[in-house]
């Protein structure tokens, strides 16, 4: 396999194979910043025959003078009546909810002037957005939605209305309802957890006894469910509080990402990595560290996950394998007696004797966790309830509460059961609440062949373009979730109520709406989901048990004055309603099961979630094109193969292969993935969709039968080569050359290189400045952390050039020391440039990053930032603003021997900034506060910055992305395209999802992080303005306090979206800011690429690990000096 | 080859007298066209007096320098926001109700004022169809200057200071002055910068910022430096500066290296 073959030296970190084996054309991409940039292969004319035409357009512009007149006339339109508080221009948050898989998660919702263009987490719910929630804005402008009601399939299609529509389903339920009570009509719906539609629910099937009700995801916890019916006797939800737990083990789980409750599991698991900090807090030097723990995370998992990838102790196993470990741990605790040993291989046991001896450990009681995957079957799950309650975990780092569904069937009974009775032609009527089986049904479950015998097909969904709505004879547009009242529950079965921000775009409506029809509450004619929820509300007396007085400021609030008006006032404006989560449940263990040991296959398929969830986000350019977390492939879903696997099949980069019936896709090779392993992820390939998604990537369905889903994989084989295939992976893109050195001066580079070949090179786990990592017991030491933390800052008294303006900066740090003498007497410094009013500063922690992308996508949503395509991708032109790069650790050939590292990066805001010394035009320039600016209307496009910019923090636009279709071909360019200047070239539904407050860039500007400088001048201004207004003696200096924004005013997108709070951000003049606080005394803080002078503004702090004792031995170090990759070469 | 042959490819003799025209009309061309270039591009040609013809025939000069209305009264959120923003048609509507009293006689609590008046169709049309009114928008800023009128407005910057002397605008009370308020200013980057790097030299008190008759020579500290004299342009000069210096230093306006910013304006 060649790209294993030309390592040199082996780098202590990797983002790809690639430059692990440092390959002649990864060596090309890092010399090169505008990588496969062949202006002749884009452009579709020759050189004469453009400046033919640009001479003859330069002259007519010149003789028509189109070019000076005054910009167009533009009008003004106020409303007839202002809604009272809307104020033009300023946003307004909503508190609402997502809801997708059953659950509801918290959000607030911006709305500029009656627009929703940004989800942000609920400042005090416990739960975070996710990169799906992020990106729902972005569907609720898809000009590819369902614009109409239609009725009739294929080309017999035509347009219909909800009043047709609503007769006919009347009549329709009238009669089946006269007939047999309903026999004849079913419904299919995604899984909810809305009291609205619950109720409804029932009153249908009261209505109708003998209707037929089916609920499918085909991402669902049906084994969690059945494993918790097996062991307790009945099925319970487990609440996890991961910020309690000191030794967490998973197995095949990725419960920091894939979890319905996966951000609140993130926050408390950052939670038990931050209190490592301990150690060196206040006063606490070094040694005195009473106080610090760090949790360790033990997962054994046949892909490479997030989770994984945060974990400090990994074991990469086929899933058959895990019931082999489990059962092992099971005994080594004592929570099993009467079975027999498992067979196990070394490396397995070694992970169980430190697990078990860990679990065992009597600090440990009643803080571990043991978590199985939604993909193990029942067996495993039943057997983690014995080991929990055995461990006494029960009650404190697990809670069981109610399980909302937990008296029905599972999702693949209840799909299989209503497949049996279509095909029995026994179905006259269908109604399905979003979904799109046809599609994500079991292979063995041909949804879309019984659909056809079914008389009467009804679907409500967002999309008309979809497999299901294909065979349907009635299709509706969908209300979203900003544009109809709803309820739901969170995770933790708080009610959670969503209020709409826009009328329907497309006049659809809401299952409720639909549903309160069939059962003749409602009309759709006009929308009437704020009577139905409010119905709910009122009849089930939902809010009469609410707690506001444990979260709202509210002194006036006092039992009397309350009344369902008030209350349902109070819990709108809240979102949810306080102290509805489900009590606690007693369930104890009722019977130990023990899971059967199976041999599994030789080579096993696991199925994961998609960048598209299940299928639903194809239409999705933001999620589509947000990097993968562990592969960086973008605009597809290849198969990932295990190094091992690919070697022996002889597999590389750009082959497909036949994983099954004539299923071939791209191969991905991934390091740390189990052997005997392929993983797919589900949810692309889809046939029938919106412009977006038709045809990206491939659709696995076919190969995940029912038997998979309860058993966890399915055997696979690895068939036909083909190929070449071309994944557009941002891996190889944007990267940092700071490998084990950095050549100072030119001429030093050939004596640079020929170190770096003889090993001399490379500090303790340096990798340069970039990525920065050690292990718990290091860290405790002082000599360790110099160890880990070597050249965190640069040489300050080296510049290139001075500073303007010094004086200025100067004397305020020297204001600045006068006016906080404590603070600068205990270590912190002003910064010295770029001081006034704020000096802005960032920190990142990699110790509790977990890589899951929501800060990407939520900068791109607020930042107005394009998706480009996969072609552009695999052009190295993604545009994100904020990336994270993976770098991995370690002998890549050896899967339980493979670390990663997560690292988030955008521009780091250096004080001596080397793009701003390259612009030829000053247009990108520094601000008094610190931000290196960028002015788009200056720039010309040099492109210089960017190719000064050792973060590679800068995007150009190529294109003007905005009016370009994702799919576009661009082979002419230069005639065909649009351009976003003309006013009339962005689809006017896409344009409504752009931040007002931040410029639409046009082709040919550079571009960046500016650390969300909108929501800056936004807390500023208000800032300033409230301070003026409050003078109180007019003339006089009685309220002179500081203009200041105070800390935690300015939260930057991805800071508000990130589910572990890694990211601060604030004001480094205030040295009591979070971000002062943790530049200032978090041991752990450096800058990257310290050795370049650059002085970030932003600092990242290093990556811990808490590795058993026993392999810090066993691997020599565990972290800071291993250069794994020497040893074989 | 013959004479003949190449006489095709030489120049005529008359062409001798091309070089001194080719020269000449270049010299001329040289002279006319950078100024009629710079003169014409220029933000001063452009944008000043720019006046649009507007729906509804308001008169400024009426509601603001006769009737003495307050700005904010129909501009409410100029102290509040980026944008002044234009009032709804409901503000025109409490004094210019088409009916004082509904058809079933109760009074609308609204004055009628000029219920009579032609001018005033669009208004009443837009109040009773709920469809804006389509005002023209005069001082138009480039999509990429992001200018905030509540952060200029809460640091005594008065609105005579960027859109002129609007209670003056429009032909006071007459029916036919259609004429509405038009651009003073040239609104350009360097315009915008002369203020920033100096701001005192145009800061009033903010209970002063929409008094289009304020003259800094009022000011008590003015008066207290002997600079009373409204009509001697020295005076006015130093009053302007004496208190704009104390009102800079009071409402804590930054110095120029932070009000030259390219990230104050632009995002």
């Amino acid at each position: 396999m060649s790209t294993l073959e030309h390592n040199i030296t082996g780098q202590a970190y990797w983002r790809s194979l690639e430059e692990y084996a440092n390959t002649p054309e990864f060596q090309d991409r890092l010399q090169d910043e505008f990588a496969d940039y062949a202006p002749d292969e884009i452009q579709s004319m020759s050189r004469r025959t453009f400046l033919k035409l640009a001479g003859a357009s330069m002259a007519l512009a010149g003789l028509t003078m189109t070019g000076c007149r005054r910009w167009p006339k533009e009008e003004l339109a106020p409303f007839a009546t202002r809604p009272e508080d809307l104020i033009p221009g300023v946003p307004n948050y909503f508190a609402s909810m997502t809801h997708r898989g059953g659950v509801a998660t918290p959000c607030l919702v911006a709305s500029f002037d009656g627009r929703p263009i940004k989800v942000e987490s609920h400042p005090n719910a416990g739960y975070s957005t996710d990169v799906y929630d992020q990106a729902l804005t972005l569907q609720q402008y898809d000009p590819d939605r369902a614009r109409d009601v239609t009725t009739g399939k294929g080309e017999a299609t035509t347009r219909s209305s909800w009043t047709a529509f609503e007769s006919f389903i009347k009549n329709k339920v009238a009669e089946l309802k006269a007939a047999e009570g309903g026999k004849g009509f079913a419904v299919l719906s995604e899984a909810s957890s809305s009291p609205t539609f619950l109720r409804l629910k029932a009153e249908l099937q009261s209505q109708m006894p003998n209707m037929t009700w089916a609920t499918w995801e085909p991402l669902n916890q049906d084994n969690a469910l059945a494993g918790a019916k097996l062991a307790l006797g009945r099925a319970v939800r487990q609440q996890y509080d991961v910020s309690h737990a000191h030794v967490i083990a998973c197995f095949d789980s990725d419960f920091l990402c894939d979890h319905p409750s996966a951000t609140k599991n993130a926050k408390g698991w950052a939670a038990g990595r931050k209190s490592a900090d301990a150690v060196y807090a206040h006063g606490h030097d070094g040694d005195d560290h009473a106080e610090a723990w760090m949790s360790r995370m033990y997962v054994a998992e046949p892909a490479m996950t997030i989770t994984g990838s945060a974990a400090d102790e990994r074991l990469p196993i086929r899933p058959s394998r895990v019931a082999h470990v489990l059962t092992a741990v099971a005994l080594g605790t004592g929570a099993a007696q009467n079975a027999d040993a498992p067979t196990l291989t070394d490396a397995e046991q070694a992970f169980v004797d430190k697990l078990v001896g860990d679990l065992n450990d009597a600090h440990h009681r009643g803080a571990s966790l043991i978590i199985a995957g939604p993909n193990q079957p029942a067996e495993v799950h039943a057997l983690t309830h014995a080991i929990n309650a055995h461990l006494g975990n029960v009650g404190h780092t697990i809670t069981y509460t109610d399980e909302p569904t937990a008296e029905e069937r599972t999702n693949l009974e209840s799909l299989t059961d209503l497949v049996a009775k279509m095909d029995a032609g026994d179905i006259d009527t269908l109604v399905m609440l979003g979904g799109n089986p046809a599609f994500d049904a079991p292979a063995d479950i041909d949804f879309g062949a019984a659909l056809d015998k079914v008389a009467h097909a009804v679907r409500l969904g967002l999309y008309r373009k979809n497999e299901t709505a294909a065979k349907c004879e009635w299709c509706l547009p969908a209300a979203t979730g900003f544009e109809s009242w709803g309820d739901g529950r969170w995770y933790d079965g708080t009610i959670a109520l969503q209020q709409p921000l826009i009328l329907p775009l497309f006049n659809g409506r809401s299952a409720d709406e639909l549903l309160a029809t069939l059962v003749g509450e409602s009309s759709l004619a006009q929308p009437s989901s704020y009577d139905l929820v409010r119905k709910t509300f009122k009849d089930a007396g939902l809010l009469s048990g609410a707690d506001f007085a444990s979260v709202l400021d509210d002194p006036g609030y006092a039992a009397d004055h309350r009344g369902f008006e008030k209350d349902w006032r109070r819990a709108v404006h809240l979102g949810y309603v306080p102290g509805s989560a489900f009590g606690a449940v007693d369930a104890a263990v009722a019977n130990t099961v023990m899971p059967t040991l199976e041999d599994g296959s030789d080579l096993e398929i696991v199925f994961h979630r998609g960048a598209v969830y299940d299928g639903r986000f194809a239409n999705n350019a933001w999620l589509q094109e947000v990097p993968d977390a562990m592969t960086k492939v973008t605009w597809d879903n290849p198969v990932s193969v295990s190094v091992p696997d690919a070697k022996a099949n002889e597999l590389k980069y750009g082959d497909t292969v036949k994983i099954g019936g004539d299923l071939s896709l791209p191969v991905f090779i991934q390091p740390g993935q189990a052997e005997g392993v392929i993983v797919v992820q589900v949810g692309n390939g889809r046939e029938a969709c919106g412009m977006v998604g038709q045809g990206v990537g491939f659709n696995v369905y076919p190969l995940r039968t029912s038997a998979a889903l309860t058993q966890g994989y399915a055997a696979a084989t690895l068939g036909d080569k083909g190929g070449p295939y071309r994944l557009a992976m941002t891996s190889v893109h944007h990267l940092v050359n700071s490998m084990g050195g950095f050549p100072t001066f030119v001429d030093d580079t050939a004596e640079w290189a020929l170190k770096k070949r003889a090993g001399e090179l490379g500090e303790s786990g340096t990798a340069g400045n970039v990525i920065k990592e050690g292990t718990f017991e290091q860290y405790k030491t002082k000599t360790g952390l110099g160890h880990i933390m070597g050249h965190a800052h640069g040489d300050y008294s080296l510049q290139l050039y001075n500073v303007p303006l010094q004086e200025v900066w100067t004397e305020r740090a020297e204001e600045l020391v006068e006016e906080h003498p404590d603070a600068a007497a205990d270590g912190w410094q002003p910064r010295t440039a770029f001081n006034v009013q704020h000096a802005w500063g960032m920190t990142i922690d990699l110790n509790s990053c977990i890589g899951c992308n929501a800060c990407v996508v939520a900068c791109q949503a607020e930042n107005n930032i394009p998706t480009v395509g996969k072609d552009q991708v695999w052009r190295s032109r993604e545009m994100h603003w904020l990336r994270n790069d993976t770098y991995y650790k370690g002998d890549p050939e050896d899967p339980n021997n493979v670390q990663v590292v997560t690292q988030p990066i955008a521009c780091v805001q250096c004080e001596n900034a080397p793009c701003e010394q390259v612009c030829p035009v000053a247009a990108t320039v520094h601000d008094a506060e610190g931000l290196n600016t960028m002015v788009y209307n200056r720039c010309i496009g040099t492109r210089y910055c960017s190719n000064n910019c050792p973060y590679k923090a800068r995007r150009f636009n190529y294109f003007d992305f905005h009016s370009k279709s994702v799919r576009q071909d661009v082979a002419n360019p230069w005639l065909n395209m649009p351009d976003t200047q003309q006013g009339t070239a962005v689809d006017k539904i896409k344009s409504m999802v752009f931040n007002p407050d931040v410029t639409v860039r046009m082709r040919g500007v550079m571009e960046k992080c500016t650390y969300c400088t909108q929501r800056i001048q936004r807390a500023k201004i208000a800032r300033k303005n409230s301070f003026v207004q409050n003078h109180e003696g007019k003339y006089g200096h009685e309220d002179a306090t500081t203009p200041s924004v105070p800390d935690g005013t300015v939260v930057t997108a991805c800071q508000d979206a990130c589910p572990t709070d890694c990211i601060t951000f604030g004001d480094l003049n205030d040295p009591g800011s979070k971000v002062s606080q943790i530049q200032t005394h978090n041991k752990r803080a450096y800058s990257v690429l310290a050795e370049l002078n650059s002085r970030p503004r932003t600092q990242h702090l290093a990556k811990l690990r808490n590795p058993h004792p026993s392999s810090v031995t066993a691997h020599g170090g565990g972290g800071g000096e291993e250069h794994h990759g020497n040893e074989d070469h | 080859m013959s004479y003949q042959a190449t006489d095709k490819y030489v120049f005529p003799k008359w062409a001798n007298y091309l070089l001194p025209l080719i020269v000449l009309s270049a010299l001329g061309g040289a002279t006319v066209v950078p100024p009629l270039v710079f003169f014409g591009m220029s933000a001063e040609t452009q944008n000043v007096g720019y006046q649009p013809d507007q729906p509804v025939p308001y008169s400024h000069a009426l509601h603001v320098g006769q009737l003495g209305i307050d700005c904010r009264y129909c501009h409410t959120t100029v102290d509040k926001a980026a944008f002044a923003s234009i009032p709804p048609t409901q503000t025109c509507i409490n004094c210019h109700a088409p009916a004082t009293r509904q058809s079933d006689g109760s009074d609308t609590g609204l004055s009628g004022i000029r219920q009579n008046s032609q001018a005033l169709r669009p208004v009443w049309e837009s109040w009773e169809t709920g469809e804006a009114i389509p005002w023209v928008k005069v001082h138009d800023l480039p999509d990429y200057a992001y200018f905030n009128h509540s952060a200029h407005v809460n640091r005594g910057v008065g609105c005579v200071s960027c859109h002129g002397r609007v209670d003056k605008m429009g032909g006071a009370g007459t029916e036919d002055a259609i004429a509405g308020v038009y651009q003073v200013h040239n609104l350009s980057m360097a315009w915008c910068l002369e203020c920033h790097r100096a701001p005192e030299n145009h800061l009033r008190p903010v209970d002063e910022v929409t008094n289009f008759d304020w003259n800094p020579v009022m000011h008590p500290l003015a008066i207290e430096a002997g600079f009373t004299d409204a009509d001697n342009p020295t005076h006015v000069r130093e009053a302007q500066r004496v208190v704009g210096s104390y009102l800079k230093e009071e409402y804590a306006i930054n110095g120029a290296a932070y009000m030259q910013s390219c990230s104050t304006c632009h995002r």
